[in-house]
């Protein structure tokens, strides 16, 4: 049975112009297209690129989540087995494009994906869950990226075990191996190397920092509206949503219209991490509402904002932290919150 | 290096429980009802001693601590400032077992409980797969505070650990190691800096950790390796993966005191806390970094306890030995479940360049069920242990088959490097 | 938004740049040790500097 691969690609690769047509908004077509016809041949009699979708790289960049939601849209029905996104080289807007879009099939849709991009692509952090194929940095490298692809989605397809060395693809997670020296020997050993200089591999790898673009200055606080946030786990009193003292995938919002001051009477503290126990006797040490308040009436501040937002910042994930931040901050978008005070342990 | 310890060790093939205590051809005999005893006290309604075997289907539940048997032998005090007067741990002779080991069960898990199976994979993850149990389990008393009983819960281990030791104290040892050498000059000097407890969640006030001391206000001390694995250093209550056992037996201490005189000079054991404010916290990792410096070390190994805030503290030392030019190894676990290469670590440095996985531990393990329970009936989520309402509905047997974290079964990973466990990017 | 942490180089990693420091893990807006007016001069002296903060956007971490 021939198994039914979705390509994504943007305007240019997607044969419908340059970039004058990067507003293009999403659509899907029959059939490979551009460089998902090479896909195509290499996928064989077991596979076949059988619809791309299109989208402009910067109708992607300018409207990310109607983007998603519209892609999701056109996917979801087609019964795809799997999608390739890409590859997107260097091309910053592109593999962004590719990794949400992707991220988001293979996380809503359950639809395995693989991408393909060069390793310093910002699309690289937007990914999660997904394949990303490593590439060259230009679209000279095009042949030898649609053959990786095609052989890692062919592994995929027929369940084989796929290894991030052999198939050229990012490391997508940590394991827990048993090494054959302990951790205490390894330290020593690596001591020893790099005190005589000798070459020597760290275990653990740094992230890259992507930076967060800087938002605009709050220019007249008095007008404001700003909200209180804090990751120290403050819940509703009795934690009625039964919300988890750490791994959070959620967040909890507390009604602080009216009040003046935070207390034990109002909220609980549930969290993990830290001792708890001066947070939960004063809980404006978390949600500082009785000093805003104050704020508030000397007009320092416009307004305070009526509902304070809250979630358990221990052993969460980034992925999930960053969906806790955006679902909050959509709120705020929506309510008017002009500026936030997060307070963390 | 000028302290000299003998610790003699004898191993156990089994052990029988009954009215007798002696130690005969690798069999140890325990008198129950005498160990029992040993471990009483007022804070403790009821106290139990079991025996749980190797590849027994068993586990063993609300593990607060676990012990190597272990006494010394030429009149100097068990356990300094705990169990004995304070005096200088890390000299004279002692007695200690290989194969079989003391664990005492709180009974209602607390924050860092741990679990020991004796078979299945969580066993094999563990370590003291294919050892000898013997497992203490208590009742708190009424009217008994909690930290009150955590305390005596700690010295109750500490009270079985030597008294079954003590059994051996005639027998002909089977190995016997030797602690403490002069090393030949010209070897890099190398020190080892500990982190003892992190006060993200303060010590008790009567919480044993060094020589008996709280270590509540704790600025840099420099130990000698052997006052470490004698006696003056107990786990704290509360972290994860921390267990008195590989302070005794099994740690970077031991590794580095394998090695002294060959291929380093051990120079000594910084030992630190993690603090909760920034002031405190600077002052501690500037202080211990400028130890290593006046102690005219070429390199040192950093490890800590708890999770992510104290990664904070190691970072800082590695930084401020870095700029006094004395390069470090950073060990630490990682929280690896849905975290991609590169956010395993709450914090980086550009300087740590050199950093050890001691695995990831937050990833559960299929355990299997099993027939034989000692300690709590039920076992509890994190949350459920943490001062939220439980009722009787709440958790589920310990005889089920569960998933159990890395970070909750008994020595799966050790904070101080003694086991095999890693993290790879995949 | 302006972020009042204690564990900044924490909250560096994460990209937060607006930082004001808070005054200890277990007590980010007030004093463990002090009486209920030294915690709550604390706390507002803190909320100001943050304010201040989102109006100010200054380089580096700002102290309160």
């Amino acid at each position: 049975m021939t198994r039914r691969v979705v390509h994504y690609l943007n305007q240019f690769f997607g044969q419908v112009g340059g970039e004058e047509f990067a507003h293009e908004p999403p659509s899907v077509r029959e059939g490979p297209v551009g460089p998902g016809v090479l896909l195509d041949s290499l996928l064989g009699d077991d596979a076949e690129v059988f619809a791309t979708v299109v989208v402009g790289d910067n109708h992607a960049a300018d409207k990310p989540e109607e983007t998603v939601d519209t892609v999701l849209r056109l996917i979801g029905p087609l019964e795809a087995d799997l999608v390739v996104a890409g590859p997107a080289f260097n091309s910053g807007r592109y593999g962004v494009s590719c990794a949400s879009a992707g991220t988001a099939v293979a996380d809503q849709l359950g639809i395995p994906v693989v991408t393909g991009m060069y390793d310093e692509n910002p699309g690289v952090d937007a990914a999660s869950g997904i394949f990303v194929v490593r590439t060259g940095d230009r679209a000279t490298g095009m042949r030898a990226a649609i053959q990786h692809m095609a052989s890692l989605v062919l592994k995929l397809l027929a369940g084989d075990p796929v290894d991030p060395a052999a198939d050229h693809y990012l490391p997508r997670g940590r394991v827990n191996v048993r090494d054959r020296r302990t951790a205490a020997e390894r330290s020593v050993d690596m001591l020893l190397a790099k005190m005589a200089d000798r070459p020597f591999e760290t275990e653990i790898p740094h992230r890259v920092i992507q930076p967060i673009p800087m938002p605009s200055l709050l220019t007249d606080p008095s007008q404001a509206r700003i909200a209180l946030v804090t990751d120290g786990g403050i819940v509703e009193k009795g934690n009625p949503r039964h919300l988890p003292s750490g791994r959070s995938t959620t967040f909890s919002v507390i009604d602080i219209g009216g009040l003046e001051s935070l207390t034990s009477d109002d909220v609980d503290v549930v969290h993990h991490g830290y001792d708890t126990t001066h947070t939960s006797a004063n809980p404006n040490r978390l949600l500082p509402v009785d000093a805003a308040r104050r704020l508030e009436r000397e007009g320092v501040i416009g307004t305070l904002h009526e509902k304070a937002y809250s979630t358990a910042g221990v052993s969460t994930t980034i992925t999930d932290a960053r969906r806790i931040g955006r679902g909050i901050a959509r709120e705020f978008v929506n309510d008017g919150v002009l500026a936030v005070i997060l307070t963390s342990t | 290096m000028n302290a000299r310890l003998t610790i003699r060790r004898h191993t156990v093939t089994e052990v029988v429980l009954g009215n007798r205590a002696a130690f005969e051809g690798g069999v140890l005999h325990v008198d129950r009802a005498a160990l029992a005893d040993e471990a009483s006290c007022p804070e403790f309604e009821t106290v139990t001693v079991d025996v749980a075997h190797p590849g027994e289907s068993c586990r063993i539940t609300a593990v607060f601590d676990v012990a190597a048997p272990y006494a010394k032998l030429d009149g100097s005090g068990d356990f300094p400032g705990v169990l004995s007067r304070i005096e200088t741990a890390g000299r004279g002779t002692a007695t200690t077992l290989d194969g079989c080991v003391v664990s005492i069960s709180t009974d209602f898990p607390e924050r860092a409980s741990e679990t020991i199976d004796m078979s299945g994979v969580a066993a094999e993850l563990g370590a003291f797969d294919g050892m000898f149990v013997v497992a203490i389990t208590t009742k708190r008393s009424a009217e008994t505070a909690r930290e009150e009983y955590l305390r005596a819960c700690k010295v109750a281990l500490l009270r079985v650990a030597r008294r079954l030791a003590l059994i051996c104290a005639d027998s002909i040892a089977d190995h016997t190691d030797v602690v403490g050498s002069t090393a030949p000059k010209g070897l890099p000097r190398v020190a080892a800096v500990t982190m003892l407890h992190s006060h993200q969640v303060p010590s008790a006030r009567d919480e044993p950790i060094l020589y008996g001391d709280n270590v509540r206000g704790l600025l840099p001390v420099l130990l000698h390796p052997a006052e470490v694995i004698d006696g003056a250093v107990l786990a704290g209550y509360w972290s994860f993966n921390l267990e008195t056992y590989h302070i005794q037996r099994r740690s970077l201490v031991h590794e580095l005191l394998r090695r002294d005189g060959t291929e380093l000079e051990l120079v000594g054991v910084v030992a630190t806390v993690a603090y909760d404010t920034n002031e405190q916290r600077e002052r501690s990792t500037t202080m211990a970094a400028s130890l290593l410096e006046q102690l005219g070390v070429d390199g040192a190994i950093l490890t800590k306890v708890g999770g992510g805030i104290p990664q904070t503290d190691l970072m800082m030392t590695c930084d401020r030995a870095a700029e006094r030019g004395i390069p470090s190894v950073v060990l630490t676990v990682e929280a690896i479940r849905g975290a991609r290469p590169g956010e395993t670590l709450s914090v980086f440095s550009p300087r740590a360049d050199a950093l050890v996985s001691a695995g990831g531990h937050d990833v559960p393990v299929d355990a299997p069920a099993v027939e034989r329970v000692i300690g709590p009936p039920r076992v509890y989520a994190v949350a459920e242990r943490t001062g939220n309402p439980v009722g009787p509905e709440a958790g589920t047997p310990a005889t089920d088959a569960q998933p159990i974290r890395i970070s909750e079964i008994a020595g799966a990973t050790s904070q101080l490097g003694g086991t095999t466990l890693r993290s790879v990017s995949a | 938004m302006a972020h009042v942490c204690t564990m900044i180089p924490v909250a560096r990693a994460s990209g937060s740049r607006w930082i004001v420091e808070g005054h200890g893990v277990l007590h980010p807006l007030g004093r463990g040790d002090g009486s209920t007016d030294e915690d709550e001069a604390v706390r507002l002296r803190t909320v100001r500097s943050a304010i201040d903060v989102l109006s100010r956007a200054p380089e580096g971490v700002s102290g309160s």
